[in-house]
This record gives structure tokens, C-alpha cells and sequence, in this order.
């Protein structure tokens, strides 16, 4: 991966970690808060509405009580219950107990109707609404209870009413404590329901309804008509408040929407209270929370992962162009620099690679300078090399018709003039021949030196020991009564212009034969080493046992003209070894000698 | 090509597996000829529900609904055997037995009767005393209003009053007189007649025999007693899907409804939830679970009769109707 997007992530990671470690605890303990909230609010609405059914209750129970206990109240229903005749005591006793007792009670608006039942058969004998007298209730559990306490007869189905009903009763006793009759009063359930369903606060979800044992809905939840007492509910919640239990839980409602609901036993009416209110209402804060804090989190993360690009732009950018400034330098435009304001370690790498750069060019201006002196100085080299030899040829070439003539004319004295010319002149004659002769010698020795370093060369692979061969024929032919002994090494091979090497082998082979010459056995050696010089190189050598050298004069012994030794003693005009020089140069080698005085000499030389 | 053979032979290795599998002894369930008292409605919702819910197959029971009607003779059709249970009546029960047909309850579906007196709200008609003088449509037809005949003479030997004293015409189903006023009180069911009177906007005076004693059931569950000593687990699987179907009918009687119109000649929602919701409260009492019955209940209604001379001699009413299923079902427990 690249320096950039790793960057970037490491500082997104770096974002990220503790902002979802910090957000995740700032969410949990955030959350529990609030559901916290929502649950205590729950049960606290629980507690109150059912303390205010309590209170409801209570008053008209007191109120129906109170009625009970009235003297006049229990003289009236004393002679409902002892007259089944219907005579004008009878109607009269029941003319004051509705106007005078039940009718005022029912302006409270506590209930909707009240009535007395007579105690042997729930008949009853007085009511508000006339149309239930007559009517018998003794199988009424407000009538067979309400005999002998006050009952409350929990919500249940009136046929009679048509609508869910409660009911109270309360004994009617006289002075001795015998029953004179049972009174009894339906509440208004409005009223109840006003109590449940009213609303604390502005939740739209917020519901709290009763439930029977039956599993029925006693009071109309919010979002549900004509369920009371029409409908089952079998949620978690009315089970758990059913089965006794006070609590809280996570379930889903009787429309099966996830609620949290707070359920509560009323043992005092065989019920329990639900309150509940959707999840996804009371976790709207949470998710709000949560968003907030996902904002965040993701806000620092975003920054986080620019900042991240931003830093790794400015570290890598310049490396960007750290390499490819080196990519063109590389190519060989020694103009380019990278060029960098930035004062950090990468700036400094930077400029010193332009001066690296800078200085490189340097070396590279200085090289071409030179390399292109060399080639002037080469080329005027060669040219005053050219006339150089241009000059000794032409020079050689014209010095030999004057020693012609010196020598033609020097012989033709000796021949014509021979009896007029002394012994002595003749001598002198004789020796301006010589003399002649050898400077035209010399004149040759120099010519062919030239010729060697001019003439064109023909590299070829070249049997030496087969060359070497030869010329020792040639110098036993010269001089068939000398007795030298050739070891001469077969199959060695050199590469090289024939004509070229033949010169350089005849002026070593030459000069052996001519420094062996003083002694009255010779042995001359041709062969290849190796060892000694350091390369691998073949190195040719021919070796004698003849006149040798002094090693201090080696340095001499290739250039021209210098001579080791007397042309009397041994002659020759001193080009030979300098010719040979120049030809092993020529073709690339090397050639040095090693000897000593009167122990012979050994040439040795490389080709390429 | 090779696909299908490996997705072939996988399956035939999951039908290896499957065959290979223990199987459950499983019987072939029982057949249940279940005889209704009427046409289907939603009278019978509960037992609908039971067999869509699948508690009868829960049961191993294969449920067959029989539809009554006017010729068909009920008491006849599970005497007989040409069905194992049927829907009517206590009276029936209690006829039927003293004839000497081994007819028993086990249940009792509408614990409170549908029964209803009803009066013009201007005729002033607002309780039985009120009778006297006027005409009343109760005469049976000979038919299955016996009912109507029966709790009306309960009712003023109950209140002391005399019939005679009371102008008496034959029932009229389709209440043409009542209408027209040429009869000033009626009966009719709370489920059927009343819910018609009501669609036509009419405004009444209801008068409920149990308001004056007269406490009777209504659609009650029977079978044999040959049935009830040969196969009780049958009787007990059959009346636990029953009973679960009719809670959950009044559970929920829009659902109820639902399930009703599935099977209903008259496919009238509208029709079938005010029926259903004239029902309800004579199901579900607010007293008692479900099917329960009550041994003074049961005495009450053989003394009504017996009164009435409608039984021909007096016999043990407790072997009209059997607790035991009740009992074993809901473990003893009334509430």
C-alpha cells in the first residue's frame, strides 16, 4: 500500500477507536438514563391513576354507605322489605326513599342509578330508574354479597345497561342488626375512565387501561374502540400484572406495536392497571442520542481521515517529487531540481540531492572538457605524427641518392683508381663505403619503423609456433654452421596482422640468434606463461642464453637508436626492439624484457 | 447435467433421512360429527375458531360440522349416532332424557339466554306485570321457539300473575303483527330478531326473563352417554378445542367474524358482528370460565319445566348434565 492511504487510515483509525469506545459509553449510560426516566414516569403514572381508582372508589362507597345508614333510610326500606302487599304505606315509604334519599344522591353524579333490593330475593323495590323495579337480582353477586358487607362488584357486562358496569352494595340493617335490605348503586365509569385515560403529558403513545382477570379490557385503551369488556389482551405485560405482579417490561401491546409497559395488581378490584408507551416513542431521545453522537463520532472521524490525507500529501508529496526528479535526473536531464521550500528532514534530502545534482553536472562539464581536449590534442598529435613521417620518409628517401652516389662514386675510385690510390686512401675509401652502406642501413631501419606505426592493420588468428619455426630456418640458412638448439612450443596461437608479427618475432628471434652468437652452443626458447604478470592473458616469450643485459639498463632497451652493447661487438642500428615496441603496442600488448649479463635475456610480450 | 444429478441424489438422501426418522406413532385422527342447532352463523363462531385455530387437529380430531334446520331433529341425529355431539338446548336435553334418551351435557356454550320480551318504548310495557291485557306473539309454533313459550309461562307463574288474563297469539317470525301493533309484545333473540328490530331504528322496552328468575341456558353442548363411558378421553380432547375456540371467539369477535363468514349462509358482516356482539355477554358472563355450569342453574330450569308439566315424570336432573369434563379441563377451577 502506498504511504498515503496508509497514513490516512492510520490516523482514521487512530479517530475512530476511541471516538466509538467514547460514543458507545456515552450512548449506554445515556440510554439507561433515559429508559430509566421513561420507566419511573411509567410507574409513577401507574401508582397515581391507581391511587385516584382507589379514591373514586372509596368516596362512593362512602357515599352509598353513608345512605345505608340513614334512620330514615332504613325505616323505608324496612317497610319495602316487610310489605309484599302493595298498599299506601308501601307506596308512600318508597315515594320518600327515591325523592328524598336516593334521587338528591345522584346530582353528585357519583352513580347512575341507585337502588334497594329487597333481602329474600334481590327484588328490587325502589330505584331511581323505575323501569329496574321489580326485577330480582339474587343471583347477582352485589345482591348475595351486599347482604352482609359492602361489595364492589368489579367491571362486568350489564345486560341491563348494555355496557360495562360496577357495581356497590351495602347491607341496610335496623337497631337490632337484621337486614332490612341491600343498597346498591352503578357508577359512572365515565368517570373512571376519565381518571385512566388521563393524560400527563403530551406523549402520543402514552396508554393506560385496565384489565380483568378475564383478560378483558375493563376501560377503553387509546388506540381501540369498543373493546371494553369486548376484547381480550393477552400481552406480557397484563399476563405478568394478572399473575400478582408490580413491574416493568419490553413487550409488544395489544396491536402489537413494542411498547414499554408498566403493569400493576389492583387487588382491591380483581384487576391490574397497564401503562404503556411505545418503544419508539420513549427511545426517540435515544436515537436522537444516538444520531448526536454518531454526528459527532463520524465529524471527527471525516476530519480525522482529511487531516490524515492533508499530513500524508505533505510528507509524501515531496518524496513524489523527490522521485521523480531523480527519474529525470536519471534520464540525463542534469537541468532539472526537485526544488523544495519545506524546512523538514525531506526538504533537506531534497536539496541534498540537488546539490548532488549540481555537482554531477560539474563532473560531467569537467569530463567533456577534457574528453574533448584529449581529441584536439589527439588530433593535432597525429597530424605533426603525420608530417612527422611524412618528413623522415621523405627524408630517409632523399638521404639514399646522395649515399648512392657517395658509395657508387667511392667504388668506382677503388675500381678505377686502384693503382693510383695508396694503401691508405684506399682504406679510408673503404671506410666512407661503410659508412655510407650503414647509414643507408639506418636510413631503411628508420623507414620501416615508420611504416610500421602508418601502414593498416589485418587482425588475424595466427599459429606463432609455425611463424617461429620458419625464421629459424631462414637464420640457420644464413649461417648453416652455427649449432643452436630450438625449443620452440607447438600450437600456440595469437590474433594479429600477420606481416606485423612476423617482424616483431624475426627482430626477437634476430636479436637472440645475434647475442648468442659469441657462444660456441646456443639454445633459443619459444613459449607461452602465464604466471608472472597478473592477467590472464597469454604472455609469449622468447628466451636466449646469449650475450644477456644489464637489468639496470632496461629502460633503455626499447628506444631507438640506444644500444647496449658495441656495434663492433655485436651490430645492428638499435630500431629493432623499438619496432617491436610499437608493433606489440599497436595491437594492444605489452612487451618488457628481463636479463642478466652473460646468462641471456628473455622478451616477453601479450597480444590482445 | 451433473447438477441435477447431485441435487437428485441429495434429495434422495434427505427422503432416506426422513423415512429413516423414528417416526411418531401418530395415529389417524378421529372423526367428529359435530351437529349444530341452526343454519351456520355466528352463533357458532367458537367452534369455527376451534377449527381454524387447529385445535381440533391439535387434538387429533377431525371436526365435521353438521348444519341444523327447521325439519332437522337434533336430538334425534345424536341419539342415533349419526352425530357424536350436538348444539341445543337444555329443554331438548331434559325432553329427550325423560323419553329415555341418553342425551347429557357437558357444556353449557350460552349461559345465558338469548330470550327477550320486547314492547314498543311508547307502549309503556316495561316489565312482565305490564302484560296483563295486551297481546303477546309467545304461542310455539311447534317448532324450536319452544323456548319463548316456556320462559314466558315461567315468568308469570314466578311473578304470580295470571295468563289467562293475557291475550296469547302464535309466534311470528318475521314480527309482521308486532310491527303493525297489532301485537304489543313480543319475544325474539337477543342474537337474531332484536339486532333486526334495532337495523330498523325501532325503539323498545326490553324485558329479560333472568331479570325475574327465570334463569335459563342456552346453546348447550350434548352427547351420549354411551360416547361419555366409551371414549371420555374423546369427549374431554373434543370439549378442551371447543372451549379454546370460544375464548378466543370472545378474545377477539372481530376475528371471530372473520372466521364466521368462512362458513356463514348469510355472508353479511354487518349482520354477523352485531350478532356476534349480541352474543358475547351471553358467553362470557364475567363470572365464569367458559362452558361452565351451575348445579342450581341446572335445578332451576328441571323445576321450571317440571312446573310447566313439560316432563312427563320426574327423573334425577343431574344426570342431565355431567361436571366432569368441566372439571378435568379447567382443573376443578370455576374462575
Amino acid at each position: 500500500m502506498k504511504l498515503a492511504p496508509k497514513l490516512t487510515i492510520l490516523f482514521l483509525l487512530l479517530a475512530i477507536v476511541p471516538t466509538a469506545i467514547i460514543g458507545y459509553l456515552a450512548y449506554e449510560n445515556g440510554s439507561r438514563t433515559i429508559v430509566q426516566e421513561t420507566i419511573d414516569h411509567l410507574v409513577s403514572i401507574n401508582i397515581f391513576k391507581s391511587n385516584e381508582v382507589k379514591r373514586w372508589i372509596k368516596e362512593d362507597e362512602r357515599s352509598i354507605e353513608e345512605l345505608a345508614q340513614r334512620p330514615l333510610v332504613k325505616e323505608f326500606a324496612a317497610v319495602l322489605a316487610k310489605h309484599d302487599n302493595f298498599d299506601s304505606a308501601y307506596h308512600k315509604a318508597k315515594g320518600s326513599l327515591i325523592e328524598d334519599h336516593l334521587n338528591p344522591r345522584l346530582k353528585y353524579g357519583l352513580v347512575l342509578e341507585l337502588f334497594v333490593m329487597c333481602p329474600r330475593h334481590g327484588l328490587i323495590s325502589a330505584s331511581t330508574n323505575e323501569k329496574q323495579e321489580g326485577k330480582y337480582r339474587d343471583t347477582y353477586p352485589y345482591f348475595s354479597e351486599g347482604k352482609s358487607r359492602t361489595y364492589i362488584q368489579g367491571i362486568y357486562y350489564s345486560s341491563v345497561l348494555e355496557q360495562p358496569a360496577m357495581t356497590i352494595s351495602t347491607p341496610i340493617k335496623d337497631k337490632q342488626g337484621n337486614l332490612m335490605g341491600v343498597m346498591a348503586g352503578h357508577l359512572d365509569l365515565g368517570e373512571l375512565s376519565k381518571i385512566i385515560a388521563l393524560q400527563s403529558g403530551k406523549s402520543p403513545t402514552e396508554d393506560t387501561y385496565l384489565v380483568n382477570t378475564f383478560n378483558f379490557f375493563v376501560t377503553e385503551p387509546r388506540f381501540g374502540q369498543g373493546y371494553a369488556l369486548k376484547k381480550a389482551v393477552r400481552t406480557e405485560g397484563v399476563e405478568a400484572g394478572l399473575s400478582g405482579k408490580d413491574g416493568v417490561g419490553f413487550y409488544k401491546d395489544y396491536r402489537g406495536v413494542p411498547v414499554i409497559g408498566a403493569y400493576k395488581w389492583l387487588p382491591d378490584f380483581n384487576m391490574c392497571i397497564i401503562t404503556e408507551i411505545d418503544q419508539a416513542e420513549a427511545f426517540a431521545p435515544v436515537v436522537g442520542l444516538a444520531r448526536v453522537i454518531t454526528g459527532i463520532a463520524s465529524a471527527i472521524s471525516i476530519l480525522a481521515g482529511l487531516l490524515g490525507f492533508f499530513f500524508a500529501r505533505t510528507i509524501t508529496r515531496p518524496v513524489q517529487q523527490l522521485a521523480a526528479g531523480a527519474e529525470k535526473i536519471g534520464g540525463g536531464n542534469l537541468e532539472h531540481r526537485v526544488g523544495t521550500e519545506s524546512k523538514d528532514e525531506i526538504g533537506g534530502l531534497s536539496r541534498a540531492f540537488d546539490r548532488m545534482t549540481e555537482s554531477l553536472k560539474a563532473t560531467m562539464v569537467s569530463r567533456d572538457e577534457l574528453e574533448q581536449r584529449v581529441r584536439d590534442r589527439t588530433a593535432q598529435l597525429e597530424a605533426a605524427n603525420k608530417e612527422l613521417e611524412a618528413f623522415s620518409y621523405s627524408v630517409s628517401h632523399d638521404l639514399r641518392a646522395p649515399l648512392r652516389s657517395i658509395d657508387g662514386f667511392s667504388q668506382a675510385l677503388l675500381e678505377d683508381y686502384f693503382d693510383k690510390i695508396d694503401e691508405q686512401g684506399k682504406d679510408y675509401l673503404h671506410r666512407v663505403r661503410a659508412a655510407s652502406q650503414r647509414m643507408a642501413q639506418l636510413i631503411d631501419d628508420v623507414l620501416n619503423l615508420s611504416r610500421v606505426t602508418r601502414s593498416e592493420m589485418r587482425f588475424e588468428k595466427i599459429d606463432l609456433g609455425t611463424l617461429v619455426s620458419k625464421i629459424r630456418k631462414e637464420l640457420q640458412e644464413r649461417q648453416p654452421d652455427r649449432k643452436v638448439e630450438f625449443a620452440i612450443s607447438s600450437g600456440l596461437v595469437g590474433r594479429g596482422d600477420a606481416r606485423l608479427l612476423r617482424i616483431v618475432l624475426e627482430n626477437l628471434l634476430g636479436n637472440a640468434w645475434k647475442f648468442t652468437g659469441k657462444h660456441p652452443l646456443a639454445k633459443i626458447e619459444f613459449g607461452v606463461t602465464h604466471v608472472g604478470h597478473g592477467h590472464d592473458k597469454p604472455v609469449f616469450y622468447v628466451r636466449d642464453d646469449g650475450a644477456g643485459f644489464d637489468m639496470a639498463y632496461v629502460d633503455k632497451l626499447f628506444v631507438p637508436f640506444q644500444r647496449l652493447h658495441a656495434s663492433a661487438e655485436f651490430p645492428g642500428t638499435g630500431i629493432g626492439l623499438a619496432t617491436v615496441q610499437r608493433i606489440i603496442h599497436r595491437h594492444g600488448g605489452r612487451v618488457w624484457a628481463e636479463g642478466e649479463v652473460e646468462k641471456g635475456a628473455t622478451f616477453y610480450f601479450t597480444l590482445p | 447435467m451433473r447438477t441435477i444429478t447431485r441435487i437428485f441424489s441429495i434429495l434422495l438422501l434427505v427422503i432416506a433421512v426422513v423415512a429413516c426418522e423414528p417416526q411418531q406413532v401418530k395415529r389417524a385422527p378421529e372423526e367428529v360429527k359435530l351437529q349444530l342447532k341452526w343454519l351456520h352463523q355466528a352463533q357458532f363462531a367458537g367452534f369455527y375458531v376451534a377449527q381454524e385455530n387447529g385445535y381440533y387437529a391439535k387434538e387429533n380430531i377431525k371436526v365435521t360440522f353438521l348444519e341444523g334446520g327447521q325439519d332437522i331433529d337434533i336430538v334425534q341425529r345424536v341419539v342415533s349416532g349419526q352425530a357424536d355431539f350436538g348444539v341445543l338446548t337444555p329443554e331438548f336435553i331434559f325432553a329427550a332424557r325423560n323419553q329415555g334418551a341418553p342425551l347429557t351435557a357437558i357444556a353449557a356454550i350460552y349461559r345465558r339466554s338469548a330470550v327477550v320480551f320486547v314492547a314498543m318504548a311508547k307502549s309503556g310495557i316495561v316489565r312482565p306485570s305490564d302484560f296483563i291485557g295486551k297481546t303477546v306473539a309467545t304461542r310455539d309454533l311447534g317448532g324450536s321457539q319452544k323456548d319463548f313459550e316456556l320462559q314466558f309461562h315461567a315468568m308469570m307463574k314466578r311473578l304470580g300473575l295470571v295468563p289467562s288474563k293475557i291475550k296469547t297469539v302464535p309466534f311470528d317470525p318475521a314480527y309482521t303483527a308486532f310491527y303493525n301493533g297489532k301485537v304489543e309484545v313480543t319475544p325474539c333473540y337477543s342474537t337474531g330478531g332484536l339486532i333486526k328490530m334495532r337495523q330498523k331504528g325501532l325503539k323498545l322496552n326490553l324485558i329479560w326473563p333472568s331479570d325475574y328468575g327465570i334463569h335459563f341456558y342456552s346453546d348447550s353442548l350434548a352427547t351420549t352417554d354411551r360416547l361419555i363411558s366409551e371414549k371420555p378421553d374423546l369427549v374431554t380432547r373434543f370439549l378442551r378445542a371447543t372451549l379454546r375456540g370460544w375464548q378466543d371467539a370472545i378474545e377477539d369477535y372481530r376475528q371471530a367474524v372473520t372466521v364466521t363468514l368462512k362458513y356463514a349462509q348469510v355472508a353479511d358482516p354487518e349482520l354477523q358482528t352485531a350478532m356476534m356482539e349480541a352474543m358475547l355477554p351471553l358467553v362470557h358472563t364475567g363470572e365464569n370460565r367458559v362452558g361452565w355450569m351451575k348445579r342450581e342453574v341446572w335445578q332451576g330450569m328441571y323445576q321450571i319445566l317440571l312446573e310447566q308439566k313439560l316432563l312427563a315424570k320426574p327423573f334425577d336432573v343431574n344426570e342431565a348434565y355431567t361436571l366432569r369434563f368441566l372439571n378435568e379441563i379447567y382443573g376443578g377451577k370455576a374462575k
